[in-house]
């Protein structure tokens, strides 16, 4: 190995703590990312794995609305357009009293028709032993896999009951299928695979399927078969080539996905800040030994190198680590994305962390990147270190102390460019992302001017408090500005941003409660078992609206019907009412609800729609905006094209919902279900008892088979915030790992700068300082620090807090959020930055009480 | 005797407190091949200025800087860091010794630099050492040498790719007197031996007085004293 970098790599090796820290900081953010990536990369593949596993070979289906397809459009299908290859299938979810946080993916099948699409099921004995006829001929016959029937608890003749939107019903596995690799036991987790009729009947599906599956010949000969098929649909049913509807799913992962992507890269950001930082210090350390080095004739460019390697070796061994320990936390980070993406979006069983070697190296490659480039700074320093430095030592500060207006200037430049790209009228969120890094940049390259300025008014104070050592303490975070700077920078980079991310997820759960407040106006609510909880997506008999009008005490109902629908190639979720004008005060318009009356009215009739606001912001859809939704019976039309009435304020979906009047949706689509009912029971402030005594009676009318969800008011309030916290689990995770690593890097931080010291506190300690003073001016230093990266923090957090509330949240999801801020958050930050910067002191003030002045004189 | 260095009308100055403050004044100046010189002077007179630009560390506002027949003050940063690492050897005042190599190591770094250590390489840096009397302390560390012993490293590591030109800023002034007399011992001798010429900056009369000429600068000037 040549000298310079054995040089270089010794000086790493003598340096332990610095090199730890260095590793630490990559390894943490190495890790935060992997894990979140691997997280949403196994749900992503896990959906996709679903779908393929359902879809098996199909190239096209036939779909229909919330109504379904006909079953009998197979048979003339078959007959009128000659197709052989076709296959109904019936899609649901069900749940096991056995294990009801496991919702179970029920497809109906028809054996017979099987073969061409999916082999494994098809009728006869097949070459594992299962066979797919007995579905038919086992009355509540089901197929699972091993896994599956394993957690279920339940072997091959065994029983399981499931609850399905609309009834209970026994089923009796017939066969267990054993998956031959990962991918197949991905696609069979949570598969329920019944009879097409079985299927039909514990979904309340009598008469229709959600799909026919086609698999039609490549070429002009599909075309052809493909308008033969068209021109026999009826109104409402369409055909479509697969994939198109999990390209829809996963578009709707798309900000959620990136949202968390964003986060874990803010630790990696702070990993950066504490790579730079310990490179800058190491870089500084040795201005000496460069400038020797530059002397005896190695070249600027030698030199640069070498700092690059050094930091190529701390990032990928940093990376490395990370790795192991992202791999380690993806494995808990995956279930509660999981829990999420099953809370608010769509049922996707996740069988465990998807590790690709292509992921593997790509994040190798980001950590050793971020590494490096947090290396360039530094390195470029090494570069411009010059020979003289081996003689005049005090020249580093002197041109340290000429770059603060520079870098001040470049900061403001910074922070404009990011003003600029968050004011861009653009939607896109990888633009409000770059615009909030770029603050972040920006408001770090101020912090020396800042601190320059922020000391000359704390050493007067200081001086008056402690005398010299508190004067020295202050004007000591100055003379060292080569030192204290990144060090400041990193401090109040890390936690500020801690403090943003609390201020936002205080502001959009502040803004949650009072939407609820304001929208949940019934004393009761009902529904089906849902699988998805943030919306009800279970059913109820279609009866049960009149029944419950008719109970003592019920002085309105509001009925609901919720369905998902293709739209445009994008799913657009519908919901039909039937509203009680005492749940029309529910609603909070944002735009268009200027004459509240005039616009229920119109909605009552049928004229338009009402839009959530995500609804409104993803589709650029403004009042007066004319939408249109595919797949309605209007065979003239083609689709129905209404309007948007008004905007209104709702938390409930990401993706946004329509609302239409149920007239308007019964005149368009065939489908009599229903999803949830809004009762209202007489006198305000209805007791929990009435409740309970008006659900005891819908259960009774109900009937035994039919498993009805009923929660009083505060009940739905506090499921609702429940499942609002489950969603922010995840953020907060990624909150309090992000809060480590800024903990590690004011710690790591502070303690190399009083490390390198020692010479100087050795001079102290021989003019006769005594180690407590040592201890006291340590404590000191490090405490203003702390104090001055607090205070800094306040500001640039309260900043970005408001960045990613008002910009990036809005471009992500569509929300507008109420900014909700307690005083504890930024105490918890201040606290955070001066805890770090006392507790970085301890080690440095205790090993220099206990060396000999004459040691640490000797220096290194 | 052909002269190794000729500085021609050089002028330096430094930017300060918004002024330019100039050091060097138009110096002229010749040493000649295996000459030894010290250079005195007052502080801040501009003796280090003059060493970095005799070594191209630095570059002169005016006036032509040549040695060994190199013209430095055309050549670029690059090529000045070039010529530096093959022809010139330097001894600090505080030794610089570079703390994360033994003392082995620091003496074959100017033949790594150079493009590689070669066997003789070594041979030669182990004949210096025993030369100055560290012929055992090779794998020590620099922090476990005394002032005097580090500075012998120096002055072999300064010498160990026998460079034509050696500058040596104040050898000893970190050094009690004693030491500092054996040091410089030692640095005559090797000296003498390579051939090469050697510009000593002192403020020391008795080191001085060992050099075949001095030099001192005076209002950005080089003049010869007297002997």
């Amino acid at each position: 190995m040549k000298l310079r970098r054995r040089a270089g790599i010794r000086h790493l090796l003598y340096h332990p703590w610095q090199l730890g820290l260095s590793l630490l900081g990559v390894a943490l953010g190495v890790a935060v990312v992997v894990a979140t990536g691997l997280a949403v990369e196994s749900s992503r593949q896990a959906l996709r794995v679903s779908v393929e596993t359902v879809s098996g070979r199909a190239t096209h289906r036939v779909v229909g609305g919330p109504g379904g397809v006909p079953d009998s459009l197979a048979a003339r299908l078959g007959i009128g357009a000659g197709v052989r290859m076709l296959a109904p299938a019936v899609e649901g979810y069900v749940v096991s009293p056995v294990d009801p946080s496991r919702p179970l993916h029920i497809l109906g099948i028809d054996p017979f028709s099987e073969a061409p699409f999916r082999p494994w099921l098809a009728g006869g004995p097949a070459a594992d032993g299962v066979d797919g006829a007995r579905l038919v001929t086992t009355p509540g016959g089901a197929i699972l896999g091993a896994e599956t029937a394993s957690a279920l608890g339940v072997e091959e003749g065994g029983r399981l009951v499931v609850q399905g939107g609309a009834r209970t019903a026994v089923i009796e596995v017939v066969g267990i299928l054993e998956a031959e690799d990962r991918w197949s036991r991905s696609g069979l987790l949570d598969l329920l695979v019944v009879d097409v009729a079985e299927a039909q009947e514990i979904l309340g599906r009598e008469g229709v399927v959600d799909r026919l599956d086609l698999i039609l010949p490549p070429g002009e000969e599909g075309a052809a078969l493909r308008a033969r098929i068209e021109a026999l649909l009826p109104a409402g049913t369409r055909v479509e080539a697969v994939g198109a509807e999990a390209g829809a799913m996963q578009d709707m992962l798309r900000a959620f996905d990136l949202n968390l992507r964003a986060l874990s890269l803010l630790a990696l950001v702070f990993g950066i800040f504490l790579i730079y930082n310990a490179m800058t210090f190491s870089v500084v350390q040795r201005r000496g030994m460069l400038g020797t080095l530059r002397a005896l004739g190695t070249t600027r460019g030698e030199l640069v190198r070498g700092i690059l390697a050094e930091g190529a070796v701390v990032g990928f061994t940093g990376s490395v680590l990370g790795l192991l320990a992202g791999i380690v936390l993806g494995r808990g980070l995956v279930q509660l994305v999981t829990r999420t993406i099953n809370d608010l979006y769509f049922v996707v069983a996740v069988e465990g962390v998807a590790l690709s070697p292509g992921f593997l190296f790509r994040s190798l490659l980001l950590g050793t990147g971020a590494t490096l480039l947090a290396a360039l700074l530094p390195a470029w320093e090494a570069g411009s270190a010059s020979p003289r430095e081996a003689m005049a030592r005090s020249s580093v500060e002197d041109r340290v102390r000429t770059l603060v207006p520079r870098a001040a200037v470049a900061g403001v430049i910074v922070l404009g460019v990011g003003a600029v790209l968050l004011a861009l009228p653009t939607p896109g969120i990888e633009v409000a992302f770059g615009g909030l890094f770029a603050l972040i940049l920006g408001m770090a390259l101020l912090i020396p001017v800042t601190t320059v300025v922020l000391v000359g008014f704390l050493r007067p104070a200081a001086r008056r408090i402690a005398g010299v050592i508190g004067a020295m303490a202050a004007r000591g975070v100055v003379t060292s500005l080569s030192r204290t700077a990144p060090a400041l920078a990193a401090l109040v980079v890390a936690v500020s941003v801690t403090v943003a991310l609390g201020v936002m997820i205080q502001s959009f759960r502040g803004s949650v409660v009072g939407w609820l407040d304001t929208t949940l106006v019934a004393d009761v609510h009902v529904t089906g078992p849902s699988v998805v909880a943030a919306r009800p997506d279970g059913e109820i008999p279609p009866g049960l609206a009149g029944t419950a009008r008719g109970f003592p005490g019920v002085v309105g109902v509001s009925s609901y019907r919720s369905v998902a629908l293709q739209s445009g190639g994008v799913l657009t979720r519908l919901l039909a009412v039937e509203l009680d004008p005492r749940g029309e005060a529910g609603f909070e318009f944002l735009a268009g609800g200027e004459v509240r009356d005039a616009v229920f009215a119109a909605f009552r009739a049928g004229e338009g729609f009402l839009v959530t606001e995500p609804f409104a912001f993803h589709r650029g859809l403004q009042v007066g905006d004319t939408l249109s939704l595919d797949g309605a019976l209007d065979e003239e039309a083609g689709a129905l094209e209404r309007p948007v009435l008004a905007v209104f304020r709702d938390y409930g979906s990401e993706a946004g919902t329509v609302l239409l009047s149920r007239d308007l949706y019964d005149a368009h689509w065939t489908d009599e279900r229903l999803t949830s009912l809004a009762i209202f029971l007489d006198g305000s402030g209805a007791s929990e008892e009435e409740a309970a005594r008006i659900a005891s009676r819908l259960r009774e009318a109900a009937g035994p088979d039919t498993p009805l969800v009923i929660r009083s008011n505060t009940e739905l309030r506090e499921r609702s915030l429940e499942v609002f916290d489950r969603a922010f689990e995840v953020t907060r995770v990624l909150r309090w790992l992000a809060f480590v690593v800024a903990f590690i890097a004011v710690f790591s931080a502070l303690m190399a700068l009083q490390l390198e010291r020692r010479r100087e506190l050795g001079v102290l300690r021989a003019q006769g300082m005594t180690p407590a003073q040592v201890w006291g001016l340590v404590s000191m230093q490090t405490g203003i620090m702390g104090g001055i990266a607090g205070l800094l923090a306040l500001p640039v957090g309260a900043v970005l807090a408001l960045v990613m509330i008002l910009v990036v949240n809005r471009r992500s999801f569509g929300w507008t959020l109420e900014v909700d801020a307690s005083p504890e958050l930024f105490l918890q930050g201040v606290l955070l930055a001066v805890a770090g910067a006392i507790l970085a002191g301890i080690y440095p003030s205790w090993r220099m009480a206990r060396t000999s002045p004459a040691e640490a004189l000797r220096g290194e | 005797m052909p002269s190794l260095v000729r500085l021609e009308g050089v002028t330096r100055a430094f930017p300060e407190g918004g002024r330019l403050r100039s050091v060097l004044r138009g110096v002229d100046l010749e040493l000649q091949q295996g000459e030894s010189v010290a250079l005195l002077g007052p502080s801040g007179s501009g003796k280090s200025t003059l060493l970095n630009l005799l070594c191209g560390i630095d570059a002169p506002d005016e006036g032509r800087v040549e040695v060994a027949g190199v013209a430095l003050h055309d050549l670029s940063e690059r090529e000045r860091t070039l010529f530096r690492r093959d022809r010139i050897g330097f001894v600090f005042q505080f030794f610089n010794l570079i703390p994360t190599l033994t003392v082995e190591e620091n003496l074959l770094l100017p033949l790594e630099l150079r493009g590689g250590v070669t066997s003789e390489g070594r041979t030669r840096a182990a004949d210096l050492l025993e030369r100055v009397g560290l012929g055992d302390r090779g794998r020590s560390w620099p922090d476990r040498l005394s002032g005097g012993e580090q500075q012998r490293v120096a002055i072999a590591r300064a010498l160990v790719h026998t460079p034509d030109l050696v500058l040596a800023d104040e050898p000893t002034g970190n050094l009690d007197q004693e030491t500092g007399r054996r040091v410089m011992a030692v640095m005559d001798e090797l000296v003498a031996e390579s051939g090469a010429t050697v510009l000593v900056v002192t403020h020391s009369p008795e080191l001085a007085a060992r050099m075949d000429r001095t030099l001192v600068l005076r209002n950005g000037r080089a003049e010869d004293l007297a002997p």
